[in-house]
């Protein structure tokens, strides 16, 4: 089955009812089981949680039914059931996950202010960071 | 679309019928615009209005009565209504299922299959609440019925219900989402129309349980009916411990996806952000919650909209312990969530147009606001036994008998297709169908990886729990015939009448990629379930679509000035109307001059290469057409040469050279003529090959910035290889004799006309080899012709003979026929020393 596949999104239909990871355009990491797909892969993720990682640790946040439009999916994987519980990374609780993704932010904020700044003082134009972009 | 809803379908529709008469000229009308936009068949299921304005009345009445409401729902009713409906339903059902064998655009297709049609839900809800005892039959009907008419009633009933609602956690049973979250038209139609094989599965539901089910649940809930119906004017009052007589109630003869449709979301709501934004509060919790009302759990809430059918979800069934891989806690959502309100309704009110959309499944329907359900509250505990079964039942529907490949499966379609996604989709058949055999699925993991063909018969059946993984109970939502549908969409744009034009470079890659496959050795499958795609031989051609080509009549309206412009998926708007025009200008031919004629020559030369394109086109296109087809192809292509021939200027005589001379000065001219010479038939290709030969001094003299000359000795070899003496000995006479001799210096001397005179010496010695019998004189002729060659040959100095682009055979056995054994000695030494250089 490796080497045949479908055209296009119909290749999806071989993985629905799997257990899926999703990255959004946005950089969201969804985890659930795809129920559905059509020509335009919009997805719809059953049982979804969205999975935050900071550095080693992650947090799940259960999000339900996920309706995602096609054009925003980046990447898609099917998870590996049997080793799905040995990621070598701790989970911790939404709202410790939460804070450490706040925490990473602002670090990065700062980053790029001094960046900024650093850039400023040597006669550059910074330029405007095209990650910054909110969705 | 609900008259027989109520139980009382016999007397309404009368009424209803009397009304709508007048008005039913204009909406065929409309109905006709709506064909040019959607295609015909687009509404054909029936009239919308016609059945809201029924369902409309009928909730007045009931209204009017008040209390007897409930009656219809009494068993007295519901037997008449089982007596007389079931057959017909039934009957009909089945029609039904066949007219949604064909494959429409699936624009349309979300529409117009989906459960809207007046006709199914008339035919739907009788055998819905027979269910459990026709499981078995084609019910698809029921599937859409059941779950979402309790849905709706557990929504009337939990808003009554509300205020004493105990805190509980308010977590959902995964139930609920599929009931109230799918609310996407395209998801509800891929709740199971079509049925699944005939197997009574160990786990499916009997009336009995639902029964007990319902009875249990009901009479601990105990909700009192008047306040139910005051509450609900669509609704059903859940006090009769009768709990299966209950989907009757239900608005909803919406499919399972559509929810109660109460806008509660914010109208402008989308339903998901360009991330996909979370549409519903979390699913996974135990579901514990128990009957009775259920107040708002304390805490954050989820805003209103994504509350709706908590309550009604929670209950599952008895039997049905939700299975489920890993037990979560209950979640909380990440945000806070709006307190519901005891009785609180949605700010739109409750009413019965709200049910509009969700019946009618418009495209509409995907707007948030008015899927995502019910103002709070969810179904009451008394419906919450149905709620769980909208999972199980087209769980384990059974199949229409028919299944297999259903009709309109793509592996009925395959001639369409490219012969290496054919093989493809026949390798899946295959697999699948072991599978099913087999017994469980290729993933061997607890997950329902449904492989290509989600079926879920066997994933969902006895054979549920495969190694010890729990199963999944939403699999398989979406069905066999939606995947097809994906399948056959992706497919089909991969088709093209004429995919050497359309498509040339996937066609090359394929056929490429074929090859190589074909060349490596069988025996390494890796490829391979069966017959690896290497085992059949590469075939270029695609095989013909049949597409029906419609050809756009834009919609008229009377009276209007101009022409409205309506456009469809079917019938694009045309953005460009071109046409052909004249592009020659023969008033331009007085103005005379010599740019002008070239410029002239040049068009020519671009229009006798679309000739051949087309032509070409067509010498591909014979290979894959049916016998009649070709032979006007074939005429085509006769015609086609022949215009070819035509636009060269050529005399047999020679006596008008000079345009096709102009034309061998072109370099595009001289490449066309090199790829025109092998399908010219032999005599024009001979009056060619003799009108280069007779200008071969000068078109050498011309060629030595192009260089092109030598790429048409192929194609004049081709013509010579295939000529009889006649035609070789006039050319090799157009060589010796034109010019004044000078043609034959020149061609000595030019690796063209050294290619064409070995290719000469060459052909005439297999001709005087197989014995044909020559007449005295020709030969003679010809002999005295190759005397010249020879001489040419040896009188030119050694270091200005070029080398023939082939390095020819059998000449010097060919010359010593004709010239003394001295003569052709030193012409074999010339010849070798030119080989060796």
């Amino acid at each position: 089955m490796t080497m045949n596949y479908m055209p296009g999104t119909a290749s999806l239909i071989e993985e629905i009812d799997k257990k899926l990871l999703v990255v959004l355009r946005d950089g969201r990491t969804l985890i659930g089981y795809l129920r559905s797909i059509d020509q335009f892969a919009n997805l719809v993720l059953h049982k979804t949680i969205e999975r935050i990682h900071v550095g080693k640790q992650y947090g799940d946040i259960p999000r339900g039914i996920f309706v995602v439009r096609g054009e925003n999916v980046v990447l898609l994987g099917e998870i590996d059931l049997d080793n799905e519980n040995k990621l070598p990374l701790q989970q911790v609780s939404i709202d410790e996950i939460l804070e450490a993704q706040r925490t990473e932010q602002l670090a990065k904020q700062e980053e790029e202010k001094a960046k900024v700044k650093a850039m400023r003082e040597r006669g550059l134009q910074p330029q405007p960071s095209g990650m910054q972009e909110e969705f | 679309m609900a008259d027989t809803f109520f139980g009382f379908d016999a007397d309404i529709p009368g009424e209803d019928d009397l009304g709508l008469s007048a008005e039913a000229e204009l909406e065929e009308d409309f109905d006709r615009l709506n064909d040019d936009t959607f295609g015909s068949g687009a509404i054909d299921d029936g009239d919308w209005e016609t059945n809201h304005k029924k369902l409309a009345e009928l909730e007045e009445l009931r209204k009017r009565d008040g209390g007897s409401q409930a009656i219809p729902f009494s068993q007295d009713a519901l037997g008449q209504v089982r007596g007389q409906g079931l057959a017909e339903d039934m009957e009909r059902s089945i029609n039904q299922l066949m007219l949604e064998d064909e494959f429409d655009d699936p624009a349309i297709m979300s529409i117009r299959k989906g459960p809207l049609s007046p006709d199914r839900y008339n035919t739907a809800s009788p055998p819905a609440l027979l269910q459990a005892e026709t499981l078995i039959s084609p019910g698809r009907q029921s599937i859409w019925s059941s779950p979402s008419r309790s849905a709706l009633m557990g929504n009337k009933v939990t808003i009554l219900q509300r205020p004493s609602e105990p805190a509980e956690p308010r977590t959902l049973p995964m139930e609920v989402g599929i009931s109230s979250a799918f609310q996407d038209s395209a998801i509800v139609s891929a709740v199971p129309r079509k049925s699944s094989p005939p197997l009574v599965p160990s786990s499916a539901r009997t009336l009995e349980e639902i029964e007990r089910d319902l009875r249990g649940s009901g009479n601990r809930a105990a909700p009192s009916p008047p306040l139910g119906r005051a509450i609900s004017p669509g609704g059903v009052s859940f006090a009769s411990p009768q709990g299966n007589h209950h989907p009757r109630g239900g608005l909803g003869m919406h499919p399972i996806g559509t929810p109660p449709r109460t806008n509660h979301m914010p109208p402008g709501m989308p339903m998901q952000g360009p991330g996909g934004m979370p549409l519903q509060r979390p699913l996974q919790s135990p579901h514990s919650l128990p009957p009775g009302p259920h107040p708002p759990p304390p805490g954050p809430h989820p805003p209103p909209g994504f509350h709706n059918a908590r309550p009604g979800m929670s209950t599952p069934p008895p039997q049905h312990p939700l299975p489920r891989g890993h037990p979560t806690p209950p979640m909380r959502p990440p945000f806070p969530r709006t307190p519901l309100r005891p009785g609180m309704v949605g700010p739109m009110g409750f009413s019965p147009h709200m049910m509009r959309g969700g019946e009618r499944m418009s495209p509409h329907m995907m707007r948030g606001g008015d899927r995502v359900s019910s103002p709070g509250p969810g179904p009451g505990p008394g419906l919450m036994p149905f709620m769980p079964r909208s999972p199980f039942q087209h769980g384990r529907m059974p199949p229409p008998p028919h299944q297999g490949p259903p009709g309109g499966s793509p592996m009925n379609d395959t001639a369409l297709l490219h012969p290496y996604h054919r093989q493809i989709l026949q390798q899946r058949e295959q697999q699948f169908r072991q599978r099913q055999r087999g017994g469980h699925h290729p993933g061997g993991r607890g997950m329902p990886g449904p492989g290509p063909h989600g079926n879920r018969n066997w994933r969902d059946g006895p054979g549920g729990f495969h190694g010890g993984e729990p199963r999944d109970e939403y699999a398989g939502l979406m069905t066999q015939r939606e995947k097809e549908w994906v399948v056959k969409i992706q497919m089909l744009q991969l088709q093209s009448s004429n995919p050497m034009m359309e498509d040339y470079y996937y066609q090359a890659y394929m056929s490429k990629k074929m090859a190589q496959e074909a060349e490596r050795p069988p025996s390494q499958g890796t490829s391979g379930e069966g017959d690896g795609p290497g085992s059949s031989p590469p075939k270029l051609i695609t095989p013909q679509l049949k597409q029906e080509h419609k050809t756009y009549k834009p919609a008229h309206f009377e009276h209007t000035l101009g022409r409205v412009s309506v456009s469809s998926v079917n019938n694009p708007r045309k953005l460009i109307d071109f046409a052909a025009h004249a592009e020659e200008d023969h008033d331009m031919k007085s103005g005379i001059g010599k740019d002008h004629r070239r410029r002239e020559l040049l068009l020519l030369i671009e229009k006798t290469y679309s000739v051949m394109l087309e032509l070409e086109d067509i010498e591909k296109k014979v290979m894959s057409v049916s016998e009649e087809e070709r032979r006007s192809l074939l005429e085509a292509r006769i015609g086609m040469v022949h215009q070819i021939y035509n636009n060269f200027g050529l005399t047999a005589d020679g006596s008008n050279d000079d345009q096709f001379l102009h034309w061998m000065c072109i370099r595009k001219g001289k490449s066309l003529v090199g790829r025109v010479l092998p399908i010219l038939p032999r005599d024009n290709a001979a009056t060619v090959v003799t009108c280069v030969l007779r200008n071969l001094a000068i078109l050498i003299r011309k060629d030595t910035q192009d260089e092109m000359l030598p790429h048409l000795s192929s194609s004049v070899s081709h013509v010579i290889r295939n000529s009889h003496l006649d035609h070789l000995t006039s050319f090799l006479q157009a060589i010796i004799q034109g010019n004044d001799g000078a043609n034959l210096t020149a061609a000595v001397q030019n690796k063209f006309g050294m290619s064409v005179l070995c290719s000469l010496l060459t052909r005439a010695e297999t001709l005087f080899n197989t014995d044909v019998d020559t007449p005295l004189e020709e030969e003679a002729l010809w002999g005295d012709l190759v005397g010249q060659v020879c001489k040419e040959l040896l009188s030119v100095p050694e270091a200005n003979l070029a080398s023939p682009v082939k390095p020819p055979t059998g000449i010097t056995n060919h010359v010593s026929r004709f010239v003394d054994k001295q003569t052709s000695t030193a012409l074999e030494q010339r010849l070798r020393s030119l080989h060796g250089v």
